[in-house]
Order: C-alpha cells, then sequence, then structure tokens
C-alpha cells in the first residue's frame, strides 16, 4: 500500500511525500498507525487536530473511522488542515 | 460618515463628464458596498437586458465599509457590471493596494458610463479626477501600462489597468491591479476595454475614520492574534503553499478535474502543486494589504525559454492551464499565468476553453485548418502560444477569445463546453462534491466556487465535515455559504479570512467601524439580499431556472474512477429544495414575501 | 535595558499594516500617508522592508535642529520632537538618512516615530514579525546570527 503526505505533514514521513508498506490481510487504520509510529517514530504526534486521513480518496470521518479496513492495495493520504481555491 | 468615505466619483466617458456624489447612506447601510452596493446601483441604473459591451452598460468599481480600515484582509475592491461572457451580473473580486487607496483617495467607488472614442485613462487624485488620453498606452501589457502610468502621475500611485485581451473585447478578460491581481471572472476586462478605457490611476493621502477606534482595534488585534495566525489554514499552510497546497490535496480526493473533466484525478498532480511550486519557482510569500494570509506567491522562473517573472499561478490557475489540459509542466503552467496577468486574461476560463478545444480537436469537431495548429493534452508550449494568441484574437486565439460555450456552440458541440451560465467550472469536480455541484448551478455568476465555496465542509471539514458523496442538507449549506460570502464581500475583506473567522467577527468589525448595530443576523441578511437582488438582475436578463444546471457531462457522465466512481451529479435532488429554502418559486422566482422581508419589494 | 525597533526585511510581505496601525494610533484615522513607519517596497524586484527610525545613538537630526526641538525620550530611549518648539525647517528630515521623519504640509508639523511610548502598535501587529521590539543588546545577536545565516546560504550556493 501507498501512505502520502501532503504539505506541512511532510516531516511526519522523514521528508518523505510517501513511501510504500508491504503486507498481506487487511489491516484497520488504527493498525497502520501504529505500524507507521514503528517506522516513523513521532509519526502520530505529528497528527495535530484537523488532519483528514483518506483511504483510496475517502474520508475514514465518513466509513468506519480507526476502523476502517485498509486493503493490501489501498492508498491512504494524510492531509494537514488546508484550503484556498 | 464611518467606515465609508461617503462620496462616489460618477465618470461619464461619452460626454467626458466627471462629478462626484453623494454616497447614499441608506443604501451603504443595507448593501455594505463593493458586490453588494454596487450591484444596487447597477440594478437601479442600467436595465438587465442591456448588450454588455454597449455604452449603455455601466462599470462600477467598488470597495467595501471594511477596505482600507485595518480590519482583517481588507484589501477587496469588487467590478461590478454586466458581463460579456454570462448574460448576468457579473462582480469580480481583487486584492493588492489598489481598493484601499481609493478610499484614501476620498472615494467609495467609480461609476463609469458611456463610453470614450479614444483611448482614456483616468488619474484620481486626492478628490479630484481628471480624464486622459491612453493613446500611448493602447497595445500594452498591463505591467507596461503601470510603470508608465506610475512614471507620469506619483511613484506611489496605485494602477488598475485592462491588457490586450480587454482592449480587444476578450470574453474572458480581466481587469489586473498592483500588476499580479485580477478581479478574473466574467470578462469585466472586456467591458472595460468596449469603453475604451485602459487604466484607472489612483493616489490618495486622505484617512479612514472608524465610529469606535479602541473597540475596533481590540476586535481586530484579537483575530489576528488569536484566530487567524494560530489557524492552521490561516497561519501555516497557505503562507507556507499558497492556494496550490490544495492541488494534491483535491487530487487525493477524486475531485480534481482532468482532461476537460473526463476525470477526477491527474497522475500528475504533484508536479504542479504548491509543494513543486515552493520547491522551485517561489521566490517569497507576499500579502495583499492588510492581510496576514500572504498567500501570494511572488514567482521567477530563472531560465529557459519560459523565463520570467511575476506571480502565482495560484490553486486555480494551476489547474485550469495544467491538469485540465493535461499539463504537468510547471514552468510553461507558471509562464502561461504570467502572461494572463500582463495580458489581462482570466486563467480559469482560459485554461478550461483550451481543455474544450482540445476535445473538440481530438473527437474532429475542429479541425486542424480552423485551429491553425495541432492541440494536444499535455503540450505546454501550445499552452504559452495559446495563451498569448488569445488576448490578441488571433488564429486559434479568435475562437479561445469567446470563452468555451461559444466556442463550442459555434462548432455545434456546446456539450462539451464545462460551464455553467457560459461560465467555465473552477477546480473541484462536482461529481466527488454534490454541494458544489448546487452551488456552479445557482450560482449568480455562472461556474464559480467563490460564490458558495461547498469543498470547505464537504472536502475540507471546515466548519464541519459533510460526506461529499451525498445530497443531504446540501441546499441549507450551499444557500448559507452563498448568503455569508455575498456579505464578506460587500464588506470588503477577502474570502480566505473565512476559514478563520466567521459571521460574528465580521458582524463585530462592521459594527464597529460604521457605528451601525451590525449583528450575525443582519449580516446574513444583508448577504441573503444582495443573492436575490443578483437574481433579480439575471431574472431580467432573461436568464431563468432552466440555466441552473450543469455541464451534460457532470449529470450523465459517471465519474470513471477513484473515491466517486460512478457516480453524477444529482442534481435534482437538491435544487427544488434549494428554491424552497431560498423563498423561490419552483421556477426559481424569488416570492414576494421574500423580497419584502429583504427589503427588495 | 533599552528596547530598539528591529526589522527584519525578509519577514516583511508588503502588507503594509504598520502603516495602517501606526496612524491610526497617532492620528485617529487609518491613513498611511500620515504613518511614522513606511513599507518600502520594490514590488518588483520582490524586496520589501519596513523603513522606521533608527532612534540613533547619535542622531544626526538632534544634532542638526536649530531650534533644539529634539531630544531623548529618558523613558524610552525614543528620539522624540518636541513640537511647541519645532519651527518647522524641516533640516532633520532632510539630514536623516533612513528617511524616518514626515512633514505634514496641512499641519506645518514634522513627524517622526516616537515608538508609542514604549509600547510599539506596529510590533504588535506585524503578523510575520518583520517589526520586532526587542532590548538592544537581543537585537544585536539576532542581527549577527541573520548575518551569518545568510552568509552560510551563500556559501551553500556557491559550493553548488
Amino acid at each position: 500500500m501507498r501512505v502520502q503526505v501532503f504539505s506541512t505533514l511532510r516531516g511526519a514521513l522523514g521528508g518523505r511525500s510517501s513511501v510504500e508498506l508491504e503486507h498481506v490481510g487487511t489491516w484497520s487504520v488504527k493498525e497502520l498507525l501504529a505500524e507507521l509510529e514503528k517506522q516513523f517514530p513521532g509519526f502520530r504526534e505529528k497528527l495535530h487536530e484537523g488532519v483528514s486521513i483518506l483511504v483510496n480518496g475517502r474520508n475514514i470521518a465518513f466509513l468506519q473511522g480507526l476502523e476502517t479496513d485498509v486493503p493490501p492495495d489501498a492508498v491512504v493520504s494524510f492531509i494537514p488542515p488546508s484550503a484556498g481555491g | 460618515m464611518f467606515g465609508w468615505i461617503g462620496q462616489v466619483l460618477r465618470v461619464d466617458l461619452t460626454k467626458g463628464k466627471i462629478s462626484v456624489e453623494k454616497l447614499d447612506s441608506g443604501l451603504a447601510e443595507k448593501f455594505l458596498g463593493a458586490r453588494g452596493l454596487a450591484s444596487k446601483i447597477l440594478y437601479d441604473e442600467v436595465p438587465p437586458q442591456t448588450d454588455a459591451l454597449s455604452p449603455k452598460n455601466k462599470l462600477l468599481l467598488f470597495t467595501g465599509a471594511l477596505t482600507g480600515t485595518g480590519a482583517i484582509s481588507a484589501s477587496r475592491y469588487n467590478a461590478v457590471t454586466k458581463s460579456p461572457l454570462t448574460g448576468t451580473i457579473a462582480a469580480s473580486n481583487s486584492g493588492g493596494y489598489w481598493g484601499p487607496e481609493l478610499k484614501f483617495a476620498g472615494f467609495d467607488g467609480i461609476i463609469v458610463e458611456g463610453a470614450s472614442e479614444a483611448p482614456v485613462y483616468l488619474w484620481v487624485e486626492d478628490g479630484h479626477a481628471e480624464i486622459r488620453s491612453a493613446a500611448h498606452l493602447w497595445g500594452k501589457s498591463t505591467h507596461e501600462t503601470e510603470d508608465i502610468l506610475r512614471g507620469e502621475t506619483d511613484p506611489d500611485a496605485k494602477v488598475l489597468s485592462i491588457g490586450p485581451a480587454g482592449e480587444k473585447l476578450v470574453r474572458i478578460a480581466c481587469i489586473v491591479n498592483d500588476k499580479n491581481r485580477a478581479a478574473g471572472r466574467s470578462g469585466v476586462g472586456a467591458v472595460m476595454g468596449s469603453k475604451k478605457l485602459k487604466a484607472i490611476v489612483v493616489r490618495g493621502t486622505g484617512g479612514i475614520k472608524v465610529a469606535e477606534m479602541k473597540a475596533f482595534r481590540d476586535t481586530v488585534l484579537d483575530i489576528l492574534k488569536n484566530k487567524v495566525k494560530p489557524n492552521a489554514t490561516t497561519g501555516v499552510g497557505l503562507p507556507a503553499y499558497g492556494t496550490a497546497l490544495l492541488v494534491n490535496v483535491i487530487n487525493a480526493h477524486g475531485i480534481f478535474p482532468t482532461f476537460n473533466f473526463r476525470t477526477g484525478i491527474f497522475e500528475r498532480a504533484n508536479d504542479i502543486s504548491g509543494e513543486k511550486l515552493a520547491e522551485t519557482f517561489l521566490v517569497r510569500k507576499k500579502a495583499c494589504f492588510s492581510c496576514p494570509i500572504s498567500c501570494g506567491r511572488a514567482t521567477v522562473i530563472p531560465s529557459g525559454k519560459y523565463k520570467s517573472s511575476g506571480e502565482g499561478p495560484e490553486y486555480e490557475a494551476a489547474w485550469a492551464l495544467g491538469a485540465d489540459c493535461g499539463i504537468y509542466d510547471l514552468a510553461a503552467v507558471t509562464r502561461a499565468n504570467h502572461l494572463c496577468n500582463e495580458l489581462g486574461l482570466d486563467p480559469i476560463s482560459l485554461g478550461s476553453t483550451l481543455a474544450c478545444a482540445i476535445e473538440l480537436y481530438e473527437k474532429g469537431y475542429l479541425s486542424r485548418e480552423q485551429a491553425g495548429m495541432e492541440l494536444k493534452w499535455g503540450d505546454g508550449e501550445m499552452l504559452v502560444k495559446a495563451t498569448e494568441l488569445t488576448a490578441r484574437r488571433e488564429g486559434l486565439g479568435d475562437l479561445l477569445a469567446e470563452g468555451s460555450y461559444r466556442m463550442a456552440s459555434e462548432l455545434g458541440h456546446p456539450e462539451l463546453s464545462m460551464s455553467t451560465k457560459a461560465q467555465e467550472y473552477p477546480a473541484y469536480d462536482p461529481r466527488g462534491a454534490q454541494g458544489i455541484g448546487l452551488n456552479y448551478a445557482t450560482s449568480n455568476r455562472g461556474g464559480c466556487h467563490v460564490r458558495g465555496y461547498m469543498i470547505s465542509p464537504e472536502i475540507l471539514g471546515s466548519p464541519q465535515k459533510l460526506d461529499p458523496l451525498t445530497t443531504k442538507d446540501k441546499a441549507a449549506w450551499t444557500k448559507t455559504f452563498q448568503d455569508l460570502t455575498a456579505a464578506v464581500d460587500s464588506a470588503g475583506i477577502c474570502l480566505f479570512t473565512t476559514f478563520a473567522i466567521g459571521a460574528p467577527e465580521l458582524a463585530d468589525m462592521l459594527k464597529y467601524a460604521t457605528g451601525i448595530d451590525y449583528t450575525v443576523e443582519r449580516v446574513l441578511e444583508v448577504g441573503e439580499r444582495v443573492w436575490n437582488l443578483e437574481r433579480l438582475f439575471n431574472l431580467a436578463a432573461g436568464i431563468l431556472a432552466d440555466k441552473d444546471t450543469l455541464a451534460p457531462r457532470l449529470l450523465n457522465e459517471p465519474m470513471p474512477e477513484g473515491p466517486a466512481k460512478g457516480l453524477v451529479v444529482k442534481l435534482g435532488e437538491m435544487l427544488p429544495e434549494y428554491y424552497k429554502l431560498r423563498g423561490w418559486s419552483d421556477e426559481g422566482v424569488p416570492l414576494e414575501a421574500t423580497l419584502e422581508r429583504l427589503g427588495l419589494a | 535595558m533599552e528596547k530598539i525597533l528591529m526589522i527584519n526585511p525578509e519577514k516583511c510581505t508588503a502588507c503594509r499594516r504598520c502603516e495602517l496601525v501606526c496612524s491610526a494610533k497617532h492620528t485617529g484615522e487609518f491613513n498611511p500617508a500620515r504613518s511614522r513607519v513606511s513599507v518600502a517596497a520594490f514590488l518588483d524586484e520582490n524586496f520589501y522592508m519596513p523603513l522606521v527610525c533608527q532612534q540613533c545613538d547619535q542622531p544626526v537630526c538632534m544634532e542638526i535642529c536649530p531650534a533644539g526641538a529634539i531630544s531623548r525620550d529618558e523613558k524610552t530611549g525614543a528620539v522624540a520632537i518636541e513640537e511647541a518648539k519645532c519651527v518647522g525647517c524641516r533640516m532633520c528630515m532632510l539630514s536623516c538618512p533612513f528617511g524616518a521623519i514626515s512633514y505634514i504640509p496641512e499641519e506645518k508639523k514634522l513627524v517622526k516615530c516616537d515608538l508609542c511610548d514604549g509600547e510599539p502598535e506596529c510590533a504588535l501587529f506585524c503578523p510575520w514579525n518583520a517589526i520586532e521590539y526587542v532590548e538592544a543588546d537581543q537585537a544585536a545577536v539576532a542581527k549577527k546570527r541573520q548575518v551569518a545565516n545568510r552568509l552560510k546560504d551563500a556559501l551553500k550556493e556557491v559550493r553548488v
């Protein structure tokens, strides 16, 4: 699966904009967060209030929240509060 | 008066006559200024059936009650006129320094009427104005014009002008001020061009009074320190990456229109993103007058065939000139954006019209001979060339200059124009954000995001999260966003402040600035009044409810991939409820009771 | 310890809020033309910085004033013009190397920054700390660090 972070969150993945994670079976978002914390210590701390988590483009707020399934081929996006236009 | 200056300049270009009028304080209280007040004056003085490019149309440049006062991000003026692109009322909003300078020069607004025979410019200085020849400026870029005019008048003067596009009556021409700020949409630059008015130069050394200085100051300080600066968007994201930080965000949501809205995901989005711009051409962030957000991007392409300097691209421009045309060469996109500022073109409509032309070409509806050049997705050189041609109405540019709806209609395929009321959509595919679809359909100036930015709740989660894929509650939210936005625009502050503040803060600033007892309810009522007045203008212009619709692609062709895969915009589920909440008939006409309630009867 | 206004040009965004709040505080109106601080904005060159009186240790304006109208405020250290003594000759304005003194023709008055009696409004409102009110020795250290940083960046560029 691919994990991507945008703009001000880039520090969370050590300056990278995305990483590939290999795993078999389906994780929950909660499990994914634990894995990211393991690989990138301090990751969770950087997810300050207002960060949106998308699984394949859908905000988990409209799915099952932290229990949302993350299939092995998913794209997960972490998005800091943003606006513009 | 407090907040307002209390004077309006009227300029009759046919007769060469200038007069100074008192601002009607009753109207100012009801409509605030800028978009609202100027729309009221236009509605009263210009019959809505008037040909937009005839001398009978008027062009109003108006500031708001808060413009220049030190209120938060209070740099705005509005260009209000009948649009040559949409046939609706047009209100295009711009920041920079020009609006505040007009108030320092002693005027809340300028009403330009008639048309001059030869090119002229207007020189406004501390309560006086004169019409001067612009023969030597005709054909020049907005940047050249500004430099020359400052040399002729005052080194501290602020300049608003049109480029070659406005002169050539390009229907997607904008008005540019302070070189890189634009009243961008609805072709307001063409109206200025039709009047042979090249520029308005302003210098003022006067002041603006507010009713309760201490309370006003303390309110602004509180907003600045406790709301705008600590906010993750207005205090961090926008200053660091500009509006183009949305490129990756919107693409991740699968609603980043690509290849003329054929899909909502652009594989190379990151190449035209705010992050990429920050790594490449960004020199520094830049603010409009009194704005703590500073989303402006001073950009320089140091070398190569696109070598240039200027500002932007902003998010919408990066999308229109980029993804919508399949282009991911950021240098070409940035150069084309600089050219839009210099030549006076709206990059949203230009990019979207070019995308439409590419699709027409690809499908064989536009021949190589008619186009005069090959058109293909992803070609940066084509983009830069098309930008120059459009501004001068040469070759392919003469087609593009009409905007996508007229161009596609002329070629027999209006359905390929991604527009409502003939104005091109901005950078959000409504199939994956239903509420913005309702806003596009009902916007009083056609396809537009800054009439009611439903992306905020649907995608960005502010002020609360709404599921973008459903239609539930979208009518009510759209109405509220449209009304608040109309009030914000009329007050003269920037819409971007609303990511950090809302109606309560706006009401407080207005109250202490003007001394009038504005409340949240009154502020929203002003917005609703402005919205209904604009609607009345459009109805009288013959633009009826059947035009409250979307391009057939968005209503009939399901999104092919991403989170909104399989969806179209379910406009029929939202529109009747919207009319009802607005207090309009099933035919979208404001009911007598609604008009009475709003003082418009 | 005396405090001074430290200017950080690289932080300025040319928003000119300093001009607005300064004029409001001193004249009761929002009027940049009457501000004691002004932003020099070379927009084409992407260079902007606030210009304001540096309250020099040996103020040329004070030395040159024929009326003895300029003196140092003991409390804030601000170089102040005493209105009653000022004869309006404008020598101070002409001599200031920073262009920090303005003449108001309507009032026949010369005006300059008075540090708002120790609470400068411009520094309080500047959204990016392009103007900071700091202790003088702190300012010197910060300035040195800035110069060192710029040098470091320049050297980096040379190496690339």
